[in-house]
């Protein structure tokens, strides 16, 4: 399959008028040395082992300027002065407050806003409109704020717990929820922090918006797609937390930890990341069908 | 587009790299008061004082802590931390109980925002209360953040105001001030007990958390004039 069956634009080129060359330059140099310490705490955390959860960037960037190179510079150059000179100012305001205030997420996404800026200034609107995907790819490579995770963790652990206890029930194992702690006769499973789903809930996000860009055409099918990774992830992380539980049942108390927990966990996420392309599947097939539909010829109906 | 116009992006960014000059021109306000002074005695306790090691304090970057734990019959009742920072910035900004204390096996399990009553000053005037467990022991942990004339315990508004005053004001001195209180089940996980050690463990905090908010208040310096 070549890039253009998977919707990945295909490369245009155009010359950027050479007067433009040294204030474009100029300003890059410039939008280097501003944004040198946000890129640079960046790529720490992305590198940052430790925290797993940041390391999606280091996939997602380099598919974001890949997605920027093949999608190209539009033809048709009209600058947006206004809104060029509105973004770039935004970007600054927000880049020293978050500075002062030591927030990163703030501090990066202002990274962003003045990449707009510039890209509006000097390429006009269309273009970025065109660069849409690799600026969601970026934006999505920026860590949440710990606030946020944190919010977002709580519920998940109790969802997740939710769901597993009641599939444990259904299998008729007795069962008793307090919280986030599953009892279940001789154990008591604690679903902890790293139990809920978070993790994976972002993955799928991120390869909801990478099938959306890349196979289907349409905004409603994008969107149902991303929709849909949720309500999957939050299900899938919950049968993740049942299937722990009737191991620790039946099998044996190791499997609530250690190798056989994280295999487990990897064996889920397989599963989660099949599901998603098995809907992205069934998308593009209804896509494929309504184009279909669409331009099938007109049949004359015999009133008669 | 006219010759000049074309550096108007670099104009705007340079004028960027000059306001980012400014940052270094914060207010850095010590304490009034040393803050190890702050609820140093409390009737019917005795007290031990805990030192934060270097490396933690490097990495926690506070200028001035207490770290007290308060004891009856040598029995450890609650614990006490005050962290005082003069300025925050990048490395150097308080980090949430809420992030940080999960460690060592550490899990949040419930969670409740309390009023602080009569408490000084501007902001919600109410503390986040946490219960942790791990593996079978259960804590209770009670925080806000005090500065700049305020009490707060939303974190969202905690980096807003810190925003606002900095652009503002030029300062971001703050405090975090934690009290932690074991939950004595004494091996007991029904609800029963976990809830009447919890019920015990909201009097306490209640009770002082007034005093504690109002000795915070008088050791920091004054809230920003306008």
């Amino acid at each position: 399959m070549n890039d253009a069956a998977l919707g990945v634009p295909q490369r245009r080129t155009a010359t950027l008028d050479q007067a433009l060359w040294v204030p474009l330059g100029v300003a890059l140099a410039l939008f280097a040395v501003l944004y040198a310490k946000p890129a640079y705490l960046l790529v720490r955390d992305w590198t940052n082992f430790d925290n797993p959860d940041s390391g999606t960037g280091l996939l997602l960037a380099p598919l974001a300027f890949w997605f920027a190179f093949q999608t190209g510079v539009k033809e048709v150059r009209k600058p947006a002065i206004g809104l060029a000179v509105a973004f770039l100012l935004a970007a600054i305001g927000i880049r020293y407050v978050a500075d002062l205030a030591a927030e990163l997420f703030t501090l990066r996404v202002s990274m962003l806003i003045g990449a707009a800026g510039l890209i509006l200034w000097f390429f006009g609107v269309r273009q970025l409109l065109a660069w849409w995907l690799p600026f969601v790819l970026l934006g999505l490579a920026i860590p949440l704020p710990e606030l946020v995770i944190a919010k977002l963790t709580a519920p998940l652990q109790l969802i997740a717990s939710r769901i597993g206890a009641s599939l444990i029930e259904w299998r008729h194992i007795p069962v008793m929820l307090n919280g986030n702690v599953i009892r279940i006769p001789g154990h008591d499973l604690f679903v902890a922090e790293a139990c809920s789903g978070l993790r994976s809930l972002t993955a799928l996000v991120n390869l909801g918006v990478l099938l959306g860009a890349m196979l289907l055409a349409k905004p409603w099918s994008r969107i149902s797609l991303l929709v849909l990774a949720v309500p999957m992830a939050i299900l899938i992380n919950g049968f993740r937390i049942f299937l722990t539980a009737f191991l620790v049942y039946f099998v044996s108390p190791e499997a609530g930890s250690g190798f056989m927990h994280t295999t487990e966990g990897w064996l889920m996420f397989v599963i989660a990341f099949a599901s998603l392309g098995a809907v992205a599947s069934v998308l593009l097939y209804i896509e494929g069908r309504q184009a279909a539909r669409g331009k099938a010829p007109v049949q004359d109906v015999d009133h008669g | 587009m006219a010759e000049l116009t074309r550096f108007v992006p670099a104009v705007i960014l340079a004028a960027g790299l000059g306001l980012l000059g400014l940052t270094h021109d914060q207010v850095r306000p010590t304490p009034v008061r040393p803050i190890a002074s702050i609820l140093d005695t409390v009737a019917g306790f005795d007290t031990k004082q805990l030192e934060v090691d270097s490396s933690s304090r490097r990495v926690a970057g506070m200028d001035e802590y207490v770290n007290r734990v308060f004891l009856r019959d040598t029995n450890y009742v609650f614990s006490l931390y005050v962290g005082y920072y003069t300025y925050q910035t990048q490395g150097k900004s308080i980090h949430s109980p809420r992030n940080c204390l999960p460690g060592a096996g550490w899990e949040p399990v419930e969670s409740a925002v309390l009023p602080i009553a009569s408490a000084p000053g501007i902001g919600s005037r109410d503390m986040n209360k946490y219960i942790l467990a791990n593996q079978g022991a259960y804590a209770a942990v009670y925080y806000w953040y005090q500065g700049r004339g305020r009490i707060e315990s939303n974190e969202y508004t905690v980096k807003y105001n810190l925003m606002r005053d900095a652009a503002l004001y030029g300062r971001t001195e703050e405090a975090l001030v934690r009290l932690v209180i074991p939950l004595d089940t004494r091996g007991d996980r029904s609800q029963e007990v976990i809830r009447r050690e919890i019920t015990r463990a909201d009097s306490i905090a209640t009770s002082l958390a007034p005093r504690l908010a109002r000795e915070v208040s008088a050791a920091l310096p004054p809230a920003p004039q306008g």
